[in-house]
């Protein structure tokens, strides 16, 4: 698969992804506007292990900007524009709180999965992959540790509230 | 791997720990199918999340805490048994348990036989300190009383002397003064004073005392009899005999008595007065006493010696009596055949009955003629049921038996014809045998 049946593609599944949340117009400029970041910034990626991951932080990313745009607009809540106040070029305190208030939803699901999972979750974040967990634990089967690890993604997922945001 | 499993490869896409071969089988998978896209997509967030080693540290850290406590606490009792702490814990407890058990055990066997060592100590005095027993006895049987009576009944002049008779326990420890020790100036005074004395001493003293021998009877076991068997020529049995039952039988009596003489005294000597007024710890010398007795025509009982008897064509009984509450058996043997359990009857089922103090147990003697030996034994705890050749292993006296045989005298006009026979031994086991033979 080449990189432009891999825009192509990419361009579907984004655009059918960002219908669910925003309009379709603006799923479609959302769409478009990834496809230029990774047309004019990325040009030499073009493998498919790199532009398809790639393509979801920048798609993450626009999600957020337009997010942040529609709430400056005042497209969610009406203000003045005199209220609004300037933008601060250092770390975003809105940002840094909610990647907080994430990490300890984070810590405090984690502290309710079992033991296995804990141990799995510990692995993944020491960077094991999984045919070094299957080892770790002395599994036959690495099927056997991708169930391990769905089921516990899907416990550590439902103890989040259903999202990681 | 079929489409439906790739979803199996999201928890990797998050942490970043997918190999190229996962990554390439889910992005393929991801472009092809949009329920993955969109589970793909919506784990960006964590991944974005994750991919901060600040967050990553934090996460590890709070992973490893959890892991710790929960190693702490979810350990089986198996686990901690197994742990070198656990097993020496339980090991120290163990021989703890053990140590006290043997301790309690072997404080109560020292205080057994410190009691023991103390009976041994009462009832051992010296022959040759006792008064000699007036040989003017009774010429009746039945008149034979212990000596002790005679002295209640000599009037209130002799009461202080009751308290430091031959029969007195307070009174035989001082009799354990050598002789020379004694000057002889002992008046009625000095002699009531001694009860008092004796009271005084300290209970650690006879303690000590009954740890000595205690000491020297495990020291040297075998020696023990070998002593008793040298100051048996000293000792008489007959003294023996009568003051042990007086003992018996004035053990009540002299517990009031001693009450009151001890009121004034010190705790110490209450404590060891209380010990030895103890009647079940009264071991004294197991004694018999027997004799032929014949019946004279005006009903009167007399005593007789063997010869007599032997030449008697009338009935003989033998009177056998003992000093305290025994058992007694007697078997018979004629020429060299097997013994025959004689007393008790066989219609009794036992074989042997008990005896008490003062009673006196006739047994009617066969009138045939030829001579037999009649085997009498007596024991404080009831004969076990043996056969007549174990019976015939029993018939030697033991070695710290004492015989004595008592003849009239004609300075004291006593008509007394028994014979008397002691075993020292205060052990519950120890038994008297006497052989008797006897012939017309």
């Amino acid at each position: 698969m080449d990189r432009d049946q891999i825009l192509i593609s990419l361009r579907e599944r984004i655009l059918a992804f960002a219908t669910l949340r925003v309009s379709r117009a603006q799923a479609e400029d959302l769409a478009q506007e990834v496809l230029v970041v990774l047309h004019e910034k990325y040009p030499n990626v073009a493998g498919l292990t790199e532009l398809v991951p790639l393509a979801f932080q920048v798609l993450r990313f626009k999600m957020l900007d337009a997010h942040r745009k529609s709430l400056r607009r005042g497209e969610y809540h009406q203000e003045s524009v005199e209220d609004i106040p300037l933008a601060d070029p250092g770390d975003d305190p809105a940002a840094q709180l909610d990647q907080k208030q994430r990490v300890d939803r984070l810590l405090a699901a984690m502290a309710q999965l079992g033991h296995r999972c804990r141990e799995l979750f510990k692995w993944k974040l020491e960077g094991k992959s999984f045919p070094e967990i299957q080892k770790i634990m002395g599994q036959n089967s690495i099927n056997t540790i991708y169930t391990w690890d769905l089921r516990c993604r899907k416990q550590l997922l439902s103890l989040m509230g259903g999202s990681w945001e | 791997m079929p489409e439906h499993d790739f979803e199996t490869l999201l928890g990797g896409f998050a942490a970043d720990t997918l190999t190229q071969e996962e990554k390439r089988l889910l992005y393929a998978a991801a472009l092809q199918d949009q329920q993955l896209f969109n589970a793909l997509a919506n784990e960006q967030a964590l991944k974005e999340l994750l991919s901060n080693p600040d967050v990553r540290r934090r996460l590890l850290a709070s992973l490893e805490q959890q892991r710790v406590s929960a190693a702490g606490s979810s350990l089986s009792w198996l686990d901690w048994f197994r742990r070198p702490a656990g097993l020496a814990f339980a090991g120290g407890l163990t021989a703890a348990a053990l140590a006290v058990v043997l301790g309690l055990r072997i404080y109560q066997d020292s205080l057994q036989q410190a009691a023991q060592s103390v009976e041994t100590e009462v009832a051992k005095p010296p022959s040759p300190l006792l008064p000699a027993p007036p040989a003017s006895q009774p010429s009746s049987p039945r008149h034979v009383e212990p000596e002790i009576k005679t002295k209640e009944a000599a009037g209130p002049s002799k009461d202080m002397g009751k308290k430091d008779g031959p029969l007195d326990r307070t009174t035989k420890r001082e009799q354990l003064v050598p002789p020379g020790q004694q000057t002889g100036q002992e008046g009625p005074d000095k002699k009531a004073n001694a009860p008092v004395s004796m009271l005084s001493k300290s209970a650690e003293e006879v303690t000590s005392t009954a740890g000595q021998k205690l000491a020297a009877r495990s020291t040297q076991p075998a020696t023990m009899a070998e002593s008793l068997r040298m100051e048996a020529p000293g000792i008489s049995a007959r003294a023996l005999f009568y003051a042990a039952q007086a003992v018996q039988q004035n053990t009540g009596r002299m517990a009031q008595e001693s009450e009151r003489a001890m009121k004034p005294l010190a705790e110490s000597a209450q404590q060891a007065n209380r010990l030895e007024r103890k009647p079940e710890d009264l071991s004294r010398p197991l004694g018999l006493r027997y004799s032929l007795v014949v019946r004279e025509a005006d009903g009167q009982e007399r005593e007789v010696d063997i010869l007599t008897a032997s030449k008697m064509r009338g009935p003989i009984f033998l009177a056998l009596e003992a000093n305290q509450q025994a058992y007694l058996q007697v078997w018979k043997q004629v020429g060299s055949s097997t013994m025959q359990l004689e007393w008790p009857e066989k219609e009794t089922g036992e074989t042997s009955l008990k005896l008490s103090v003062g009673q006196r147990q006739y047994i009617a003697l066969s009138t045939e003629n030829g001579s037999y030996t009649l085997i009498v034994r007596l024991s404080r705890v009831p004969f076990g049921p043996i056969t007549r050749q174990e019976a015939s292993l029993f018939d030697r006296p033991s070695p710290t038996q004492l015989q004595e045989a008592i003849t009239p005298n004609n300075q004291t006009g006593s008509q007394e014809r028994a014979t008397y026979a002691v075993n020292q031994n205060p052990s519950t086991g120890a038994y008297v045998t006497v052989e008797i033979t006897f012939s017309r």
